[in-house]
């Protein structure tokens, strides 16, 4: 496969690339898949349930609804299930593969150990200092990565975890990259007015930190709200946590000092502090992890170091589900390393002998 | 008890992914692609049918024997357009009635050499037997074992070409071949002593051999007379063989060496880049050559492509070759210092990016992306448009074409990859697309005609309108992959 040399539009973080310059699957996977004579694929269909079999250690297939509303059932020798991490938990809850967790009695797996990322950034004016918001790549940032957890001593400091602080130009997308002073209207032709005295005159600060996990933080099937199947949604359970936010304003601390140093002429934070609670409609990052988590221990995973499913041993479930807590870091790189550890004993042990690789101990 | 785990080529792998909305199917293990060999065959006639397979690869057979949607591979039906009307190809399966399946070895030779029927009569030279008459015994026999034993039968009868009066008259046709067509089999290259290896004169040899041969590479490379006759069969036959042509107003550039040659700067190594992928540092593939590169030259082994490499660079220059040139012409070629002077003038005015006049504008808001300010677009991604032959070419349909239309890479063995560039023809009027295709055509060196927007109007009157939900979208996935009018309420 080929990638096309990236042009810096800086559109990446939130589109596809036209220019062929971003490893996505349409781009690194798929053609390369279609070449396979035994490679087929289904678009337009939703996966509704996995099916297990009659003997219970197994699952048979999965029921889906294809583009034009018929279910089908696809008769499977392996499932592997590799949907964003959210979905990955509602199809195990919806098809009741694995004991869900139960917070109360402390007992059950599924939907244990939900985890996500806090964040926080700075925005700084530099009246004399000409930046390029137009010329920016995904990977263009720089990262200060001294304060991650276990690079220092946290505890003397009141929390665990840790956090990079980076700097970066992107994503640039119209609109969407625009900075104006505090006060300005969001539209109209004060807006405009300011917009043109600031653009290009701003740089950013931030850090992405680590999230733990905690007993009163799951993922569990909605009692009320089903979607069009008539199949509960998912219900996330969530709020943020005092140690979490004390190690955001330690970091906040440090950024603060970055900012002192550069001068820049006003600059403006978005920090959460303690007391704050978690807000769903204000977008901080994608990375949502855990709910599926791998482990080596059945009555606190779903899932054993391989990926397997310790309740049915021919479903694997990929993805940022299997993490038990959130580290800071972007989680692309781990679950591509993971996906990579599981298809390895998948085909190297699995295959020829089919059963648990891992004894429940 | 898992029923599918029985039998190992039954076992499925279901992968469920992109938030539930896909499911991947995947069988494991290999599945072999000649999918007629049953397993009484002996391994020596398994052998003998791979190798027929490869011969019907390197012949493309497919090209005009499978319908462009492929359902039924060597079924017949597609139509050949020629000046009388279509021709339509076949059904070479081996179907006793609707194929070829009543066909002996020496009707089988007879129609691949001669262009006779089994029944006596005369296939339209559409069918390359002029080329294929240089197939030596042991392909043909390859090749008719198995079209008979590696070939599905497909029942259904390919439609019957009916031309108009006279040339429906095929009696005609043996008059044709008796002037034009060669029947004498396949010479091997003369071993000119001393000069170079036995090595590189096998390697020469099996390269002129494909094509020749197989390969019917003259088919669409060769100029042809005022009766369709291509004016040389093979290198021995004059420099006209191979010198370059026009088809449906693309160019065909020229394979013989020399300046003013399309293939004038082409390595051995780009020839076969360019033949196993579609791609080189110096081409995207596009027009007809696409299918020939996805059905054909994608499955040749090296060895084979390296032969055919070598063979290619060894052909001088033709007295015609500048008729045929896409490149600059040796004519007009400046020095290499003038034209990298006219390179970076080019390139400069696009940074810069000051007064520039509405092709150069029109190019970095269109086209810069990708190809960039220096027109060298980037290795096997984006083609060249500096001395590119097609945006070069006499006839600029190719150019209008590939901008309004897009264009999109074969996914082949070695690159997957259906690298797309997106139409235009919804946002240029052709007041515009005239002033950007003139401004590639006449920046960084190169230096073809001027395009008019009367130019562009015609192609795309011959194109015919393009659906709204289809604009900007590759010609190829429009016609191949049309996105779905509307979509089921199913959630």
């Amino acid at each position: 496969m080929q990638l096309g040399p990236c042009n810096f539009c800086g559109f990446c973080s939130n589109y596809g690339c036209l220019n062929y310059s971003k490893a996505t699957p349409q781009t690194c996977t798929l053609d390369a898949l279609k070449q396979r004579s035994n490679f087929h694929y289904r678009t337009r269909c939703e996966v509704t349930r996995i099916v297990k079999s009659d003997t219970d250690d197994t699952v048979k297939g999965v029921l889906y609804y294809d583009a034009e509303g018929n279910e089908i059932f696809q008769p499977a020798g392996l499932v592997i299930l590799a949907s964003f991490p959210l979905s990955n938990v509602r199809l195990m809850l919806l098809s009741e593969i694995g004991q869900p967790y139960d917070p109360e009695q402390n007992t059950g797996v599924v939907g244990r150990n939900f985890s996500y990322q806090i964040t926080g950034s700075m925005d700084l004016y530099f009246k004399e200092h000409q930046f390029n918001p137009f010329i920016s790549a995904g990977g263009s940032g720089q990262v200060i990565d001294d304060f991650s957890p276990d690079t220092f001593d946290t505890a003397s400091h009141g929390f665990i975890g840790g956090s990079y602080i980076y700097t970066t130009q992107g994503p640039g997308g119209a609109i969407g990259a625009l900075r104006t002073p505090p006060g300005t209207p969001s539209w109209g032709s004060e807006w405009k007015k300011q917009i043109k005295a600031h653009y290009g005159h701003h740089m950013v600060l931030g850090t992405t930190g680590s999230n733990m996990s905690y007993r009163d933080v799951y993922l569990d099937l909605d009692p009320t709200y089903q979607d069009p199947h008539g199949d509960p949604l998912l219900r996330m359970t969530y709020d943020w946590k005092e140690n979490d936010l004390r190690m955001t304003e330690f970091m906040a601390e440090r950024m603060r000092e970055i900012v002192t140093e550069l001068k820049p002429e006003y600059h403006t934070e978005s920090v959460k502090q303690r007391g704050d609670h978690f807000d769903p409609s204000s977008y901080q990052s994608t990375h949502l992890t855990g709910g599926a988590v791998m482990g080596t221990d059945p009555n606190t995973s779903v899932l054993n170091r391989y990926l397997q499913h310790w309740d049915a041993h021919n479903l694997f479930v990929m993805g940022a589900s299997a993490f038990p807590q959130n580290m800071q870091h972007n989680p692309t790189g781990t679950v591509a390393a993971l996906t990579y550890w599981s298809a390895k004993h998948i085909r190297e042990q699995y295959l020829a002998n089919p059963g648990p690789l891992m004894s429940r101990g | 008890m898992i029923p599918y785990f029985n039998h190992p080529a039954r076992l499925a792998l279901v992968v469920v992914a992109l938030g539930t909305t896909a499911v991947a199917i995947a069988a494991i293990g290999n599945s072999d692609d000649s999918k007629g060999i049953s397993p009484q065959d002996t391994p020596a006639d398994t052998a003998l049918i791979k190798r027929g397979a490869y011969l019907a690869r390197a012949g493309d057979c497919m090209a005009c024997h499978t319908r462009e949607d492929a359902s039924e591979d060597y079924g017949g039906g597609r139509p050949i357009d020629s000046p009388f009307g279509a021709i339509y190809a076949t059904n070479i399966t081996p179907d006793p009635k609707a194929g070829i399946g009543d066909y002996g070895e020496q009707d089988f030779a007879a129609a691949l050499r001669q262009g006779i029927r089994a029944d006596g009569s005369y296939l339209y030279p559409a069918m390359p037997y002029p080329a294929y008459a240089s197939l030596n015994d042991d392909d043909v026999h390859a090749l008719y074992v198995y079209f008979m034993q590696g070939v599905v039968p497909v029942a259904k009868p390919a439609p019957e070409t009916s031309l108009s009066f006279p040339f429906n008259q095929r009696w005609g046709i043996r008059a044709w071949n008796w002037l034009f067509a060669d029947e004498a089999p396949y010479t091997s290259l003369e071993q000119t002593t001393g000069t170079i290896s036995p090595e590189r004169h096998a390697q020469l040899d099996r390269g002129r051999y494909l094509v020749q041969g197989a390969g019917h590479c003259g088919s669409c490379h060769t100029p042809r007379g005022m009766f369709m006759q291509e004016k040389a069969l093979n290198d021995q036959d004059g420099d006209d063989y191979l010198a370059g042509s026009e088809l449906d107003g693309w160019q065909v550039p020229s394979l013989r060496g020399g300046d003013g040659s399309g293939l004038r700067n082409w390595k051995e190594q780009d020839l076969v880049d360019y033949l196993a992928t579609g791609r080189s540092r110096h081409a995207a593939t596009g027009g007809e050559m696409r299918s020939v590169i996805q059905h054909s030259t994608s499955h040749l082994n090296d060895e084979d492509l390296y032969s055919i490499a070598a063979y290619l660079t060894t052909l001088g220059a033709s007295d015609k070759a500048s008729h045929a040139s896409g490149d600059v012409p040796a004519s007009q070629a400046t020095s290499d210092s003038k034209s990298s002077s006219a390179r970076d003038a080019t390139t400069h005015q696009l940074t810069a990016a000051i007064s520039l006049d509405e092709g150069a504008r029109l190019y970095l808001d269109n086209c810069n992306a990708c190809h960039f300010a220096n027109g060298a677009g980037a290795d096997s991604v984006f083609p060249p448009l500096v001395g590119n032959a097609q945006a070069t070419a006499d006839n600029p349909k190719a150019l209008i074409s590939t901008m309004l239309y897009g264009a999109q890479l074969p996914s082949t063995p070695k690159r997957p990859e259906r690298l797309q560039m997106p139409g235009f023809d919804w946002r240029l009027t052709d007041d515009e697309a005239a002033s950007l295709a003139s401004f590639v055509r006449q920046s960084w060196g190169n230096q073809a005609s001027a395009v008019s927007p009367e130019q562009v109007a015609e192609v795309r009157r011959n194109h015919g309108p393009v659906d709204a939900t289809q604009q900007g979208r590759p010609e190829y996935l429009r016609q191949h992959a049309p996105i779905p009018s509307s979509t089921p309420s199913s959630n």
